[in-house]
């Protein structure tokens, strides 16, 4: 009885907690289907006709390539940084070598370097590289990711046996073949949550675009979005209908993920 | 034996896989850090000549600038309105969503929803929400015979929205590391506990919130980090056209980074004095997360 | 099975990413082949100059319900020039504008200045001067090419617009409130910035606001006050804000203002409802916000001057000097076009309402006969506007701190809006601590 009532209460405050996270959620979808201008003068929980409209409005503009740019700079962050932090998760355990003590301790500090207090050199530097003008800034800023070296540090360590290294190494492995074949496998929870926290953060970065693209050419969603407002209308429905379709392939990804996201966090958090 | 085993791949291969990060971290992040020091000590706003003056920025953030030392204030005062609130929330949620196994991967990836929403997207929620006429918050404290709070618009609310969407946006994370602890907990220490008739309460005490010490500690580590960091909430939130304020209602929400950004980037850039307020942040940062770990490691010997 | 769906998205992923990899890539080299090269290098620009070919003009700018249409027409008529416009943030332009600088990135050929900002364009420095491209000042708008001059004797540019404003009612809550919907008698009745005061007690006990936003008159005032923002090194805050404030704080207590933030959506959305009477309105200010927001209210507004004819808002159109030869006088002939040309201006009139600061069209009644009179019942807002109030404007000099005043003009007013007891003295207080850490340059003093 007491049971029940318990598990009632939790249910309870489980529900009320998963409407509050879902309810801006739900307000976004639903407003995108307004008329910018009759979002306010109606009350804008239940879903209009207006979403058409505003897709159209969207796509007549670059919002495609915008798309496209984000997809781009995403993908692209993910895979080298998840490649270069699992990289180092192994050298950092399958190997003895001078000074690594010192580098530990260094990896632990870059995990405090926000990319933000590096901005104004990373511009000057960006120019001197003659890349400031495209995507490229945006996307080499997580190739050394800090939190996601110290992470998969701490993941490798507990996933890989280290007999299995060497036992591959007795058997001639070439170190590369371990990595890929031997590690890789054994880390697949690891880096699946790794990309989709790097994918996740790429996608929503909203302070470097800010500073680096201006070219319409170049606009990434948070960008694109922002541009949808003129200096004496913002419309609100299309930038909520961009938005809208921006967040659909982090909710896939999500959603697929979500075992191996919890998974990966596991071996990682509780080391970490 | 293994030893030498190991040493034989010393030298090329630990090179191999660890010079990518080293040298990627250097010439990305490193560098202009580096550079930002460099420009710390010049008087610079973008494109005139730049003029070398030592540590006069220095001198003037600790004996002129106000705003700096509010902005440091108002960053700490978000950061512990909302990231302490979020972190308790996100275990208990954890603990209670643990023993639930009916629609328990529901529940978990809607409450990761707001953490992967775009903080444009954030930004234009909160601003429906909370706004004094129109905001569905109060049409809800209008119909049940409330006064309207101005709560975007006024000193003191302003802040604690910023703090509100910091909860709302960071708890499903902080359930989901949760949780990923709370599974490597094994099952029998909680079956043990309940046979010697310990309560949920005292369980949760007792048992999980020790055992989960190690999430917390890098919770709360990397959330100070985080919060130090704060600025697309704020700036997303009361960034309009037309009336357009820097900081917010009486500045009571200008974080650090946002006034770093406004030096560096606003109508009237300093850029070598915006170098030298994110060394400044820097060094904080660092002076925080060291303090941070040394206090939560005392707490367990 | 999941691991494989997980491989298989990510593959997906990365052939994804080649894919719009390389489209982006071979997007950007098409458009820079069509462009002449607007990322190559400047020669590159001027080889293929002489053949005839297309020259392209790149843009920044938030006023996409001007530029953008005007760059169609012009391309139109002129197949030989091809514009590039990217939208940006009105409170973004100059600080994208200042980043393209330091980081080096390529500035656009034609930048909109607005006048708010106008001091700080000269100071950058980065302006061509029109007059070199055969601009005649005697043939504009004197107040404008007043504003667009430097210290030095340069004109960077020209205005698009005269901006003249008036206040702006709704016709039936005026009859409601005040017994009458008619623009003379109305115009008998608010005279002076007292009027309103006093008016107030009608429109409180109608249950109504007479504006939406002290941040919406505070900004009013404050283009309304004659008093320079700056003089020599002198920051004029508190002679300017005593007078703005002021004048906020007399109405906030007689009760007529409504606490929405002025240019919000929500701010935005009261020009619609039926509880603020009037707005302070720009020319532009009535396709812009007024049909905009408004759109069933097609004659139910009315125009009446304020206390004292003011101008507000507007930009000026400048080329920058990094832009090859060629840009520069393509994109000159383009603002002449736009602003001197009876087929510019006139497209600028229908498809944005501005009307141009090219003399002989501003003082030509038949030009400035605007389309859209009968969203005010047939009322001769053309004349009102473009006759009576823009020959009364007076014009005052803004400054390169404009920018800082504004923010905390704009802070203040809400503050002053948010506590009801707070005075002058305090809200001075605040907003001179304000500008004292926004103001950076030692050798600029507040009074």
């Amino acid at each position: 009885m007491a049971k029940n009532i318990r598990k009632t209460i939790t249910a309870i405050i489980l529900g009320i907690l998963t409407v509050i996270s879902i309810f801006p959620f739900w307000l976004m979808f639903s407003m995108s289907t307004y008329k910018s201008e009759m979002i306010f003068q109606n009350n804008p929980i239940l879903p209009s006709d207006y979403f058409l409209e505003n897709l159209k409005t969207i796509f007549a503009s670059n919002f495609v390539q915008s798309y496209g740019n984000s997809l781009f700079v995403s993908i692209l962050s993910m895979v080298i940084g998840v490649l270069v932090c699992s990289m180092v998760g192994y050298g950092m355990y399958a190997y003895k070598f001078r000074f690594k003590k010192q580098l530990n301790i260094f990896i632990m500090m870059t995990m405090m370097v926000p990319n933000q207090i590096g901005i104004i050199g990373y511009m000057i530097e960006m120019r001197n590289l003659g890349v400031n003008n495209t995507l490229w800034p945006l996307i080499f800023t997580w190739f050394a990711n800090g939190f996601g070296t110290y992470w998969m540090i701490s993941f490798v360590k507990q996933a890989v046996p280290m007999e299995l290294i060497e036992s591959a190494r007795i058997d001639g492995a070439n170190e590369l073949r371990i990595f890929g074949s031997i590690v890789v496998p054994c880390i697949r929870p690891g880096i699946v949550t790794l990309c989709l926290l790097l994918f996740l953060w790429s996608w929503n970065n909203y302070m470097l675009p800010l500073v680096f693209i201006n070219k319409q050419d170049n606009y990434t969603i948070p960008i694109f979005v922002k541009s949808l407002a003129s200096a004496f209308r913002t419309d609100y429905g299309a930038q909520l209908a961009g938005l809208t379709l921006a967040t659909i392939p982090l909710l896939i990804i999500f959603i697929i993920g979500s075992k191996s996201l919890i998974k990966g966090l596991t071996a990682g958090a509780v080391k970490g | 034996m293994k030893n030498t085993r190991l040493s034989k791949y010393a030298g090329f291969w630990p090179t191999i896989f660890i010079a990518p990060f080293c040298i990627f971290f250097f010439v990305f992040n490193l560098y202009p850090i580096l550079y930002s020091v460099y420009m710390s000590f010049l008087d610079w706003n973008g494109y005139s000549e730049k003029k070398f003056i030592g540590i006069e920025n220095y001198v003037n953030i600790f004996t002129k600038d106000t705003t700096f030392w509010s902005s440091l204030f108002n960053t700490v005062k978000i950061g512990l309105l909302g990231f302490p609130i979020s972190i308790i929330l996100g275990l208990i949620f954890a603990s209670l969503l643990s023993r639930v196994v009916r629609g328990r991967r529901f529940l978990q990836t809607s409450n990761f929803l707001p953490y992967i929403t775009t903080p444009v997207a954030i930004g234009m929620m909160f601003t429906f929400l909370f706004e004094q006429h129109i905001g569905m918050v109060n049409r809800l404290i209008t119909a049940l015979g409330g006064e309207a709070v101005n709560f975007i618009g006024s000193k003191f609310w302003a802040p604690i929205v910023i703090a509100f969407m910091i909860i709302w946006k960071d708890t499903g994370y902080f359930i989901v590391m949760y949780l990923a602890g709370i599974t490597s907990i094994p099952e029998d220490i909680y079956e043990a506990a309940e046979i010697d008739g310990a309560s949920k309460v005292q369980t949760f005490f007792h048992i999980t919130v020790p055992l989960l010490k190690n999430v917390t500690v890098f919770l709360v580590i990397t959330s100070m980090i985080y919060a130090f960091q704060l600025f697309d909430e704020p700036n997303l939130l009361f960034t309009n056209q037309s009336s357009s304020t820097v900081g917010g209602p009486g500045q009571s929400c200008l974080t650090m980074v946002w006034n770093f950004y406004n030096q560096a980037f606003g109508p009237n850039p300093r850029m070598g004095y915006a170098s030298a307020l994110s060394c400044m942040l820097f060094l904080i940062i660092v002076a925080v997360s060291l303090v941070g770990m040394k206090v939560m490691n005392k707490e367990e010997d | 099975m999941r691991k494989k769906l997980i491989s298989a998205i990510l593959i997906t992923a990365l052939a994804a990413t080649s894919i719009v990899g390389c489209g982006g890539a071979s997007g950007s080299a098409a458009s820079s082949d069509s462009a002449g090269g607007s990322d190559a290098s400047a020669s590159n620009a001027e080889a293929t100059a002489d053949s005839g070919d297309v020259v392209t003009l790149t843009y920044w700018g938030w006023d996409s319900n001007y530029a953008w249409p005007m760059f169609e027409k012009y391309e139109e008529t002129h197949p030989n020039v091809h514009f590039e416009a990217t939208a940006v943030e009105w409170g973004d332009m100059l600080t994208k504008t200042q980043q393209a600088l330091a980081s080096g990135s390529e500035l656009p050929t034609i930048i909109p200045m607005d006048v708010a900002l106008i001091e700080n364009w000269k100071d950058m420095d980065i302006l061509e001067d029109l007059t070199d491209y055969g601009l005649d000042t005697s043939e504009y708008v004197d107040s404008a090419v007043e504003k667009c001059t430097t210290k030095d004797g340069k004109v960077i540019g020209m205005f698009t617009s005269v901006c003249p404003s008036g206040i702006a009612y709704k016709r039936d809550l005026a009859k409601e409130v005040f017994g009458t919907d008619d623009p003379e008698e109305l115009q008998k009745m608010f005279t002076s910035y007292d009027d309103y005061v006093k008016n107030g007690a009608k429109a409180k006990a109608a249950g109504k606001y007479m504006f939406h936003s002290g941040q919406a008159v505070a900004e009013w005032f404050y283009f309304a006050s004659d008093v320079e923002t700056q003089t020599g090194s002198t920051l004029n805050y508190t002679k300017k804000m005593t007078d703005v404030l002021s004048k906020v704080i007399a109405m906030r207590d007689a009760g007529v203002l409504d606490t929405y933030q002025n240019g919000t959506a929500e701010g935005n959305a009261t020009y619609a409802d039926d509880e603020h009477i009037f707005y302070p309105c720009p020319d532009w200010a009535i396709t812009y916000y007024i049909e905009t927001n408004d759109p069933d209210g097609k004659g139910n507004w009315g125009l009446i001057k304020a206390p004292v004819s003011y101008s507000h808002g507007g930009s000026a159109l400048g080329i920058t000097t990094s832009a090859t030869d060629e840009q520069k006088q393509a994109a000159y002939d383009f603002i002449h076009w736009a602003i001197a040309e009876q087929e510019g201006a006139e497209a600028g009139r229908d498809l944005a309402g501005f009307i141009t600061t090219y003399k002989k069209l501003t003082t030509d009644a038949n030009f400035t006969r605007r389309a859209d009179e009968d969203w005010f019942a047939g009322q001769d807002i053309s004349t009102l506007l473009y006759t009576e109030i823009a020959n009364e404007m007076a014009v005052v000099k803004s400054s390169p701190w404009e920018n800082s005043m504004v923010s905390v003009r704009n802070d203040v007013a809400q503050q002053l809006m948010d506590d009801k007891n707070m005075t002058l003295e305090d809200a001075l207080q605040i907003g001179l601590e304000e500008l004292q850490q926004l103001v950076t340059d030692d050798s600029i003093t507040i009074e």
